[in-house]
């Protein structure tokens, strides 16, 4: 093990043990990781293929960890960085919408690939804002979709997270995916 | 306004009649709703809302992420950002390897600016690639030049991602300062010359550019070139060069091929010369107005040939054609300057300038009025190259000039006298000569020839040019319709070759050995046309013709009977075209060891349709290494490769398929060029395992491809064309476009109805790939019906053992099943696994699926104890298959187990499979499987919610 990869355990053994400074601190390390794998990533695809947010946190997780470390701490981790990970994704498109604005820089606001219609995904800065909408009625639901889509991580993972039977998580998504694709949809009709 | 608690009980409320009425049957539904809300309508919308979206939710959470994620990797950096003691202030633009930035020293208070370039490309961390990186960056910083844009400083964010620091340059390309201030072509050669001094400066240093382009030329206001990204891509290919498999992709990364020298293209290593060639397409772009070659198309095979192989117009015409951009006087280019850029320009490295130096030494030399080293090169030396470049597309007219020259010695058949011999071989000679002259560049005027140009304007001759010789004018003509054949032209091939058998007949008389060779010809082309009925008949003749000169053994015989049976296949008589095929291969295998591939070939592909497998595999695998020992170049080796591909597929052997049909496709698009209809089967069979494979995005641009060509080359009316649009359905169906995909099938089976196939092969297989798609489209009786006729139609032409009818016999079960009734899919799934197992391994695809569409059935009669054994042996069988079955079809085995499980209350363990089917079922190209999947997933919920 490194010494960077020792000091992460660490944090993500406090974080296990209820300490809530070491996500504070775990924020960045996850971060800077993330996005050095999003770049690499992006440039050994070939053309076509959807970059899954699911192999970026496991990988980074084997960067920054290692393998061998108790299961519920990986499990942490994984929380952490799918919050981690929404940020910068969320953190971007915005990015990207002020630039457009401004200095003639030509990135494509992320949000104007929608397509109307009822079944039309949305961009990912309105997914965010009806997260959050949907975290203020019910905490937990929004847990489970961040950690699922924006964590990558297995329903497994999730109940043990979030302390629940994966029965529970399935129940749980069931409804917040019916509530978000309703918001959604709104939106756009 | 509500408190937080009553929010928060209404919440709960909600939620508790939302999954209950998901639990409810649709149709007691609208009851429990209003048992459970009452008068509340408001609540009672909220619910309903929330049902109504419960229903579309698949997938459309994970796009956005992903197509987020992909944004973020495509952007390393943002404006704002401190990289190093620089603050990025705009961009400034992207090239191919990277975007520049304007920046400027934070400290400093913006004072100085300069541009930071940073790259897509990620080095590994590997700390010999840093010191190799920063060891290239300190050659580079030395460069001190005052047309070079100085290096200032380099590194790699924080990110990871490498960045160069440059000096500023503050002006427009060099083009487009040209074109601004309507130079004319003294200035321009001027602003040439101060480049090359620059390029010669850094040879001097040991540095190669390798990406000169006008893009890379900055010009300030005051007229001072700069030349930027300086020796880059020699750092790029510094990381390339520890990775062996990176080498082919270096033709990817170029973003502007048209620039490329043909070395670069073949990756071959780089000198000096790359340079001269990119300083010479520099000068043509300045002094012509347009880039010398037209790159639009996105296949790198295309952009090569054309890089490689084709020569470009000359400046002065080009320059002639592009008033906007080339300078005033463009006509002064015709002579010298035409000379000196095509000279730079020269496709071997070796015959360009020897360096810069000496280029610059030209165009000095022509401002001054002094004669140049420049020279025209001499038309002997040209027109072999001429053919050797054009190998590609002059394969018809090397045929020609073949069958010229044999012309000669086939004659021997005739009593000749030398005298007349010679003077035909002259005569040849010179009308030869003719056509390539014709074919000359400058006589061109810079269009591209074309074997067809060539063949036309050779078709014209002969008329005018051989009108006394009968038998001189016969050969010809006969030459000229097979080449006319080889390149697809079938109508011109036709017509030709009825005018050669006509002349014969008249001056042989009707039954002499000699028409056969017309009527082969004939006859073949017919059967391109898919005229079977005309063509049969003239191939027997060819063969009774043959056979009467030449007796029994000889190969011409074998040719004419390997044709003879091939016709008979295609026409579906398998029972007469076994015996001829065979005859015809005992011919050839006395013969020695060498020829009778395409023989080997038809027969495969009958026996294959009769299931004889391991022959037919056996006789491809031969006709594949004949063709590697004569000749891989050829479109008869694609054919090898191609059927050789298709019994794999069969086989389960879809990786090895799919190396032999890329292989094909290749050597066709290479040696066939793109419009041949040989390339269409290629498109066609690649689409279909690709799809297969459950790559069907990958599979849609070919299936398009072979469809376009289709409708180009043969047309709407012939039966390849009916191939096509099932190939292209089925990719269709896949993404679940049925109204599409029923127009798509419906097209290929009246097409060959129209051409009275009705009732071949290709229509029965048709039709149940229809009724595959009724069923996906969730049509389930028409479905039936047609799954049902299918079984009749392929048990009438194949037999009971047929592995076509246990296909349809499988999907004629899935229908019954999705209509409620397993009981009595049982039977039929019992009798397709019968019969795959007959035919096939126990671990071969088909009978796995078959057996696990036996375990679903049992599992949908409640006979989930039954089904588990077959079900987890069918797991067993795939996981230890000797080709790896597709992730489908595993996904496919493990869901019908979790399936089973669930029924039995082993939850857990349902869950488990499940979800480890997910990702791959959703690689399905049936979307009626990626639908059972979900289903699944709902029922497991339920039951265990419940128990």
């Amino acid at each position: 093990m490194t010494p960077e990869q020792s000091s992460v355990t660490r944090l993500l053994q406090q974080l296990s043990g209820g300490n809530k400074q070491a996500f504070d601190q775990l924020m960045p390390v996850v971060y800077d990781q993330l996005r050095k794998l999003a770049a690499r990533c992006l440039r050994s695809e070939a053309p076509g293929h959807t970059l899954p947010a699911t192999a970026l946190v496991h990988e980074a997780y084997l960067r920054l960890v290692g393998s061998d470390i108790a299961w519920e701490d990986r499990v942490h981790f994984y929380a952490v960085s799918a919050r981690v990970m929404r940020h910068i994704l969320v953190d971007h498109a915005k990015t990207g919408k002020r630039q457009k604005r401004g200095g003639g820089a030509e990135q494509i606001p992320l949000d104007e690939a929608v397509v109307v219609g009822p079944d039309a995904p949305a961009g990912i800065l309105e997914l965010d804002e009806a997260l959050q909408r949907l975290s203020a009625l019910d905490a937990r639901k929004g847990q489970v979709v961040e950690m699922l889509f924006f964590g990558g991580m297995t329903y497994e993972e999730t109940a043990a997270a979030l302390q629940l039977s994966p029965a529970t998580v399935h129940r749980e998504l069931k409804m917040a995916k019916a509530w978000l694709h309703r918001e959604l949809s709104q939106e756009h009709a | 306004m509500a408190t937080p608690d009553a929010g928060t009980d209404r919440w709960r409320r909600l939620e508790d009649i939302f999954h209950a009425a998901l639990e409810a049957d649709l149709s007691d539904r609208s009851v429990l709703l209003s048992r459970l809300c009452g008068n509340d309508a408001g609540l009672r919308n909220e619910v309903e809302s929330l049902l109504n979206s419960a229903d579309k939710t698949l997938g459309f959470l994970a796009k956005p992420v992903e197509d987020a994620a992909r944004a973020v990797a495509d952007a390393p950096v943002t404006i704002g950002q401190r990289i190093g003691p620089y603050q990025l202030l705009k961009e400034l633009g992207e090239g191919g390897m990277g975007k520049v930035y304007l920046a400027a020293r934070a400290d400093d208070h913006y004072q100085r600016q300069v541009a930071i370039k940073v790259m897509h490309a990620m080095l590994g961390a590997s700390p010999v690639m840093l010191a190799r990186f920063r060891a290239e960056r300190q050659i580079l910083a030395n460069l001190d030049h005052p047309n070079i844009a100085r290096l200032l400083d380099g590194g790699v964010t924080s990110g990871g991602l490498q960045y160069l620091v440059m000096e500023y340059v503050d002006g427009v390309t060099i083009d487009e300062f040209c074109r601004r201030n309507k130079l004319l072509i003294e200035p321009r050669l001027k602003l040439f010359l101060a480049v090359c001094g620059a390029v010669e400066y850094a040879h001097h240093n040991l540095v190669i550019h390798r990406d000169i382009k006008p893009a890379n030329i900055l010009v300030t206001a005051e007229g001072v070139p700069k030349l930027l990204d300086f020796g880059i891509a020699k750092l790029l290919d510094a990381d390339l060069g520890y990775d062996p498999n990176a080498r082919t992709r270096t033709t990817e990364r170029l973003m502007t091929p048209e620039y490329a020298s043909p070395e670069q293209i073949r990756g071959e290593p780089i000198t000096t010369a790359t340079d001269v060639y990119g300083l010479g397409v520099l000068l043509y772009e300045l002094l012509a107005g347009a880039r010398p070659f037209r790159v639009t198309t996105r296949s790198p095979l295309e952009a090569a040939l054309i890089i490689c192989e084709q020569q470009p117009a000359l400046p002065s015409v080009t320059g002639l054609q592009n008033p906007e951009t080339a300078p005033a006087d463009a006509r002064k280019l015709k002579g010298e300057l035409d000379n000196v850029v095509l000279m730079a320009m020269r496709k071997e490295p070796e015959r360009r300038y020897a360096s810069v130096s000496e280029l610059s030494a030209d165009v000095s030399d022509y401002l001054r009025g002094y004669p140049l080293r420049a020279r025209t090169d001499t038309w002997g030396y040209r027109s072999a190259k001429f053919v050797r470049r054009h190998k590609s597309a002059v394969a018809a007219t090397v045929a020609l000039v073949l069958a010229l020259i044999g012309f000669s010695v086939g004659m021997g058949l005739l009593a000749q006298k030398a005298r007349r011999e010679q003077m035909i071989a002259q005569r040849e000679a010179e009308f030869l000569k003719g056509l390539f002259q014709a074919a000359m560049p400058e006589e061109a005027q810079g269009r591209t020839i074309t074997a067809r140009d060539l063949l036309d304007s050779g078709a014209q001759r002969v008329d005018r040019e051989l009108s006394g010789d009968p038998e001189v004018r016969a050969s010809m003509l006969e030459s000229i319709a097979e080449a006319y054949r080889s390149l697809g032209l079938f109508d011109q091939a036709e017509a030709f070759g009825q005018r050669s058998y006509d002349l014969r007949a008249k001056t042989l008389g009707a039954n002499h050995p000699q028409l056969a060779d017309p009527l082969d010809l004939l006859a073949s082309v017919a059967r391109l046309k898919g005229q079977y009925e005309k063509a049969e008949p003239n191939f027997r003749r060819v063969v009774s013709l043959r056979r009467q000169a030449l007796g029994e053994n000889d190969l011409l015989v074998a040719a004419g009977l390997g044709e003879l049976g091939e016709c008979l296949y295609l026409e579906g008589k398998d029972a007469e075209a076994e015996p001829t095929l065979r005859q015809a291969l005992a011919i050839y295998r006395r013969n020695g060891p060498n020829t009778g591939d395409e023989v080997r070939n038809y027969l495969a592909l009958l026996l294959e349709r009769k299931g004889q497998y391991p022959e037919a595999t056996q006789l491809l695998r031969e006709a594949v290494e004949i063709g590697r020992r004569t000749g891989v170049d050829t479109p008869g080796y694609a054919i090898s490769l191609h059927n050789f591909a298709s019994v794999l597929i069969t086989l389960g052997d879809l990786s090895g398929a799919e190396t032999h049909l890329r292989e094909a496709l290749a050597i066709r698009r290479k040696v066939l060029g793109q419009n041949h209809p040989d390339v269409y089967y290629s498109l066609n069979n690649l689409g279909y395992l690709l799809v297969n494979k459950g790559d069907w995005a990958g599979a849609e641009p070919f299936t398009r491809e072979a469809l376009a060509l289709a409708l180009r080359s043969v047309g709407e009316e012939h039966p390849f064309t009916a191939g096509a649009h099932n190939g292209l359905a089925r990719v269709l169906e896949a993404k679940g476009e049925y109204a599409e995909a029923e127009k798509q099938f419906q097209q290929a089976l009246d097409i060959l109805r129209h051409a009275n196939q009705g009732e071949s092969w290709s229509a029965a297989q048709i039709s149940l790939n229809l009724g595959m798609l009724e069923t996906d489209w969730g049509k389930y009786s028409q479905a039936e019906a047609l799954a049902r006729q299918s079984v009749e139609r392929l048990r009438k032409l194949g037999g009971e053992n047929n592995p076509f009818v246990a296909t349809a016999l499988v999907e004629l079960a899935e229908d019954r099943i999705l209509q409620h009734d397993p009981k009595s899919a049982e039977p039929m799934l019992r009798e397709a696994v019968g019969i795959r197992q007959k035919m096939f391994s126990p671990n071969h695809p088909s009978v796995i699926q078959a057996q696990v569409r036996l375990g679903e059935a049992l599992t949908a009669e409640g006979e989930a104890a039954q089904a588990e054994p077959i079900l987890r042996g069918a797991l067993a069988s795939a996981r230890t298959a000797p080709f790896p079955l597709a992730r489908w079809q595993v996904a496919e085995a493990e869901s019908a187990l979790g399936g089973c499980l669930t029924a039995m209350g082993r939850f857990r363990e349902a869950q488990e499979l499940l979800e480890k089917s997910e990702a791959g079922i959703r690689t399905d190209p049936r979307p009626v499987f990626r639908r059972q999947s979900e289903v699944r997933m709902v029922e497991l919920e339920r039951s265990w919610h419940f128990h």
